[in-house]
């Protein structure tokens, strides 16, 4: 049977119930508003589903009881028990017909006028429903024959019937004439009042039998109407003196064994006060009774065959019992909670059962291995049959899906066409619950951008009408959800232009992307592609969102798209959320787990091998199958501290990992097994920390953090301190801003591509090498009638040996120096977007430029190495640049030093970090000078309170603005900072603030100057 | 700064309260006797690198995963010297089980309402933060830690 249909009827029937009861305690409490308006709600639903359905009988009753029950609950009527009587009358209409629907699939023929015009009566007498009552008990017996059950003949044809039959008058005279043709069959066929005649005894003689207990037996017959039509047709053979028909249709008749000469008397005898009930004269009704002697022997038989039959029936009949169940039994509605409960003690008995597994694997031989490994099978099944109770078919989440397409063609003018296959593939609730949202986002998107208008489509040679395809299918432990569009596909070019304007990429970037990179950009934040923005779709959530809400619950979404041909995407999500499947590793002393869906691979490296880790200056990657892989050594996301045994490591673990399209491998010192794990949510104070999802107890009791790849993805990608804390200078930037800068592309002392911004450089020089001459141990060149200086990059130190020399000249007010170069490459219209800080002397940082990794020049802190007072002299002059504040940052944590310091230094700060307010005091006593100061509060020993204090009291820096940051940002902390000085206060993680108040601060101060 | 004392789940309403005495750092701090879930021997903890400097790891307390918080680190005192014995008391704070790691767990004791006392003034912000206010006893002095603010850690969304 039709799923949908096999549901309407369950949940109807449970309904139906309700109403029922619900009704009863209606009548007694006429006033209960809450009985009501459940009653209200449930007849509304049926007659809804019913509408939905197409089946118009039902409705129609349901509808007019709905009436009804809408007049009560306005309080234009009073419950009457006349009206609940009626309505529960159309209830019981409801149920018959809901009988036959699930025996035949189809609604019986019938008509309810009269128990709708009833109803209806109610609402119209609102005022009188007495004489509703009156009505009552009158129609119900017509109301009786309304309801035909199929093969009962109603009052009315009966009554037809003998309207036609010959009255006893006319009956006499054709007697008569019988008495002289009574030997010719078909005088007597004639004699009895032909067909209509013998269709009423037939009929008789039917309910005499059924109304004999003894025949009744015999003649039981589930289709009355072809018992009868049995019945008629041998009476008319018999009088038709057909005897082979005769014989062959009375041996069909009975339909159980044992009917013998006391039974068939009986039958004789039936058939005779039948004849006479019809008005028969008696010589007749003995011809007859005469011609059924005939078919006697065809009784027995056909009896004898019928029995035997009915045997083998009851023993199907008996297996089938337990299909035939009530339907009621087949389904019941349980809590979601109680279902979330019961998968929630299967996890943690899935736990103690893996814990238990592994203590017995460690004992050999034990005792409780073959008891262990039973629980374990049930626990296996358990959990299954669990799981199954939470799965729901995919086309639930579907089900809004046609109204929506639908709504879309006729808004957008288009034709459209939504074929969904794998409606019936089921996933967990809550993960359809989840998908639920992106998926109408998508279909959304595929008709309203992905589709075109059927004058675009002829014109394009494609059908007229345009098809979104839906398809979902299982594949290898994850569902796959695609959604296809034969539209017109992913424009490459408009995409680009899209990039470009809104910074996503830089043109030489995107030449060297392929298309399928370019469409892929459509996953970016803040990319949609729709130029108008539609009542529809572009309503500021874009692909970004679908994406990351996939990727929230452990999927991922590819996309394949042909410039006119169409798009298809595809998602792959967890079969559920509850209980995966992680691969568990080490990092240092501890041990992590990685969720499996997001692994694809395990290598291992080493120095020997094919596979091993090579740098491009300090950025691990490992070349893997003709492509790069960047690395990310998770005991640097984790911030352990660094080994030395690290460097000469002889084999490394690294876990191929996926995240959307970025595959990126995961350095771990270990790799175990893989485990079935529960995923618990971390407690709240850790949920802001994005390398973790979740964490788990493991089948040895022990706690574990699961990693989240995305988080590690996002810093792997965002820029990753290398935590060499000692680096003996500050880096310094100069440069950081995003915005299109021409770029200085060269290349000296590495291989590595390096950059430094064009506005910094005054001139691009060639030196004949003889002419560089090196006095007070530096190199120098002259220049312009002056001695200029010339700096090599650290790592480079020789110059050519013969030939002209490049050089960058940098210049300053007076000041020039020169940097020395192996050759300059290029230069380039590029965004300097600063991926990797470095904490490296003389580099800002890495950054893509022309597609390749390139390390930007800190220009300031080689121009302090040609003059030690490059800064003094011109400040705030630098060409372009501006010299760089000097900011003494203050924080216990490495952490955020780590983490401030590439910060403010790519904001244009120059950056002396210490860990302790003593330190920066020790500074302050050795004379140095800044022009701001960051200062942690919390801080161990001295804490930022008493240091600005101790600052404040009158020393060299007692002018120097002081930034307090702190994660306590209550009103009271504001008060005291500014009580004791602190010229701002800002959160701990707030950047943006504290850059801001940074600028605010030296503004000030330099008003004030 | 006063220390408002919450109607609905303070104990400091009868005349009487009853404490767990915990001892940090030597230290002497009480913690309301109903707040106290468990308590517990050392116990094996899960590190939580990234995490929080207060947050020792978490812990597996009969299937439950729990958060353990240095009560050390919390309060500002000196991280306890490796060797050194700690145990742990068990509150609960929006749903959610903590683990306090403390020094030792004395005994439950009934103090007289009359012997508490506001915090002082001058008292460590990050004190004050946390404590309800100083009973004094006959020999030394006890702070009454304030379960909830101890571990409201969105007011104090440190890392």
């Amino acid at each position: 049977m039709d799923d949908l249909l096999n549901e309407f009827l369950t949940e109807t029937a449970e309904s139906i119930d309700v109403v029922d009861v619900e009704l009863v305690k209606l009548e007694q409490d006429p006033n209960n508003k809450p009985v009501l308006d459940n009653i209200f709600r449930l007849v509304h639903t049926i007659k809804g589903t019913c509408g939905f359905l197409g089946l118009p009988r039902l409705e129609s009753v349901a509808h007019a009881s709905e009436n009804v029950l809408g007049k009560f609950r306005d309080g234009e009527l009073d419950v009457t028990p006349d009206a609940v009587t009626v309505i529960l009358e159309s209830l019981d209409r409801i149920k018959e017909i809901l009988g036959v629907l699930e025996a035949t699939e189809q609604e019986p023929e019938g008509d309810d006028s009269a128990l709708i015009a009833r109803l209806d009566a109610i609402i119209e007498g609102g005022g009188e429903p007495a004489e509703a009552a009156e009505q009552a008990p009158d129609e119900a017996p017509a109301e009786a024959e309304g309801e035909l059950k199929p093969g009962e003949v109603s009052l009315d044809e009966l009554e037809a019937a003998f309207q036609a039959a010959p009255g006893p008058g006319g009956g006499d005279g054709a007697a008569s004439a019988d008495n002289d043709t009574a030997e010719e069959g078909v005088d007597l066929f004639e004699a009895i009042g032909g067909d209509d005649a013998i269709s009423v005894i037939g009929h008789l003689i039917c309910n005499r039998i059924a109304g004999t207990a003894t025949l009744a037996s015999f003649f039981e017959n589930s289709d009355q109407d072809a018992h009868k039509a049995k019945m008629n047709g041998l009476l008319a053979a018999l009088v038709k003196d057909q005897e082979a028909e005769a014989r062959t249709l009375a041996a069909a008749l009975p339909t159980d064994g044992g009917f013998g000469e006391s039974q068939f008397a009986e039958f004789i005898a039936a058939v005779k006060s039948s004849c006479t009930e019809v008005g028969l004269d008696e010589e007749l009704i003995d011809d007859v009774a005469m011609l059924f002697e005939l078919v006697r022997g065809d009784f027995y038989s056909g009896s004898e065959a019928a029995g035997k039959k009915k045997a083998e029936a009851a023993k199907s009949a008996d297996a089938k019992a337990g299909n035939a169940a009530p339907r009621t039994a087949q389904s019941i509605r349980v809590n979601v909670d109680l279902l979330e409960d019961l998968m929630n003690m299967v996890s943690e008995l899935v736990l103690t059962r893996n814990q238990l597994l592994q203590m017995v694997r460690a004992l050999d031989d034990s005792e409780f291995a073959v008891p262990l490994q039973r629980l374990s099978q049930c626990t296996t099944e358990l959990q299954e049959g669990v799981m199954k109770t939470r799965m729901q078919p995919i086309g639930n989440a579907w089900a809004k899906l046609p109204r929506i397409v639908r709504d879309l063609t006729v808004e957008l003018d288009k034709k459209i066409e939504l074929e969904m296959k794998g409606e019936d593939t089921e996933l967990d609730r809550q993960v359809l619950e989840m998908i639920k949202d992106p998926l109408t986002h998508m279909v959304r998107n595929s008709a309203d951008h992905g589709i075109e208008t059927p004058a675009q489509r002829l014109a394009a040679g494609k059908p007229e009408t345009g098809t979104v395809r839906l398809n979902a299918f299982h594949e290898g432990g994850h569902i796959i959800i695609e959604i296809s569009d034969d539209g017109r596909g992913l424009p490459v070019a408009k995409l680009k232009a899209k990039a470009l304007e809104k910074g996503l990429a830089s043109e030489t970037e995107l030449e060297e992307m392929t298309d399928n990179q370019i469409q892929r950009l459509i996953f970016h934040a803040g990319f949609s592609t729709a130029k108008e923005v539609t009542s529809v779709s572009g309503r500021g959530v874009g692909m970004d969102v679908v994406r990351s809400n996939i990727e929230k619950i452990g999927g991922a979404i590819d996309m394949q798209s042909t410039e006119g041909k169409g798009t298809t995407f595809r998602i792959k999500i967890p079969l559920t959320l509850a209980i995966v499947s992680a691969l568990i590793v080490q990092a240092r002393t501890e041990r992590f787990a990685i969720p499996q869906i997001n692994v694809l691979e395990l290598v291992r490296a080493s120095k020997e091998s094919e596979h091993k880790i090579e740098r491009i200056k300090d950025t691990p990657v490992l070349r893997l199958r003709n492509r790069l892989l960047p690395l990310v050594y998770l005991n640097e996301v984790l911030e352990f501290e660094r080994h030395d045994d690290e460097e000469d490591r002889s084999e490394e673990f690294i876990v191929v990992t996926q995240v959307g399209a970025f595959i990126f491998g995961i350095v771990v010192d270990q790799v175990f097994d893989t485990e079935e794990i529960v995923v618990k949510p971390v407690a709240p104070i850790l949920k802001d920390i994005s390398v973790y999802s979740g964490n788990t107890i493991l089948g040895d009791g022990s706690v574990i953090m699961i990693l989240d790849p995305n988080g590690i993805a996002s810093i792997a990608s965002s820029g990753l301190s290398e935590g060499d804390e000692d680096g003996e200078e500050d880096a310094t930037a100069t440069v950081a801003s995003s915005d299109k800068e021409s770029l200085l592309v060269f290349r000296a002392g590495s291989e590595t591509q390096k950059a430094v911004p064009l506005s910094l450089v005054a001139r691009l020089e060639e030196f004949e090498v003889e002419k560089v001459e090196s006095s007070d141990g530096r190199l120098m060149v002259q220049y312009r009638g002056a001695l200029m200086p010339l700096v090599t990059l650290i790592g480079q130190d020789t110059l050519k040996t013969e030939g002209r020399q490049p050089v960058l000249v940098f210049a300053d007010g007076e000041k020039s120096m020169g940097l020395v170069v192996d050759e300059i490459l290029d230069i380039v219209e590029d965004t300097i977007n600063i991926e990797l800080a470095s904490e490296t002397a003389g580099l800002v940082g890495s950054a893509v430029v022309q597609g390749k990794a390139s390390e930007i020049i800190d220009v300031a802190f080689y121009a302090t190495q040609a003059f030690a007072d490059w800064h003094k002299s011109a400040a705030g002059e630098a060409g372009g640049a501006g010299a760089a504040k000097a900011l003494l940052l203050v924080d216990d944590s490495s952490f955020f030093r780590n983490m401030l310091k590439p910060l403010l230094s790519a904001a244009g700060y120059a950056v002396t970090a210490v860990e302790s307010a003593e330190k920066a005091l020790e500074l302050q006593e050795g004379g140095q000078k800044f022009d701001l100061i960051v200062t942690d509060i919390e801080m161990p020993g001295m804490n930022g309170f008493e240091f600005a204090e101790e600052i404040k009291k009158g020393t060299s820096w007692t002018q120097t603005p002081i930034v307090a940051l702190s994660s306590f940002t209550g009103s009271t902390y504001f008060e005291r900072g500014r009580e004791i000085g602190f010229n701002d206060y800002v959160a701990k993680f707030d950047r943006d603030a504290l850059l801001q108040s940074l600028s605010e601060q030296l503004k000030i101060e330099g008003e004030a100057a | 700064m006063t220390a408002p004392i919450d109607s609905g789940t303070s104990v400091m309403e009868a005349s009487r309260s009853d404490f767990v005495t915990i001892r940090v750092a030597g230290q002497l701090l009480g913690l309301p006797v109903l707040a106290v879930h468990d308590v517990l021997n050392a116990q094996k903890i899960t590190p939580i690198p990234v995490a929080p400097s207060f947050v020792a790891g978490v812990l597996n307390l009969r299937g439950r995963i729990v958060t353990a918080i240095d009560l050390r680190n919390r309060l500002g005192f000196p991280d306890r010297e490796e060797g050194e014995k700690s145990m742990s008391v068990v509150v609960e704070h929006k749903g959610e089980p903590y683990s306090l790691l403390i020094d030792s767990v004395g005994e439950v004791l009934s103090l007289e309402n009359e012997e508490f006392e506001k915090n002082p003034v001058t008292l460590d912000p990050r004190w004050r933060e946390i404590s309800v206010g100083i009973y004094r006893l006959d020999d030394e002095l006890l702070a009454v830690i304030d379960v909830k603010r101890l571990l409201d850690f969105e007011v104090a969304a440190a890392a």
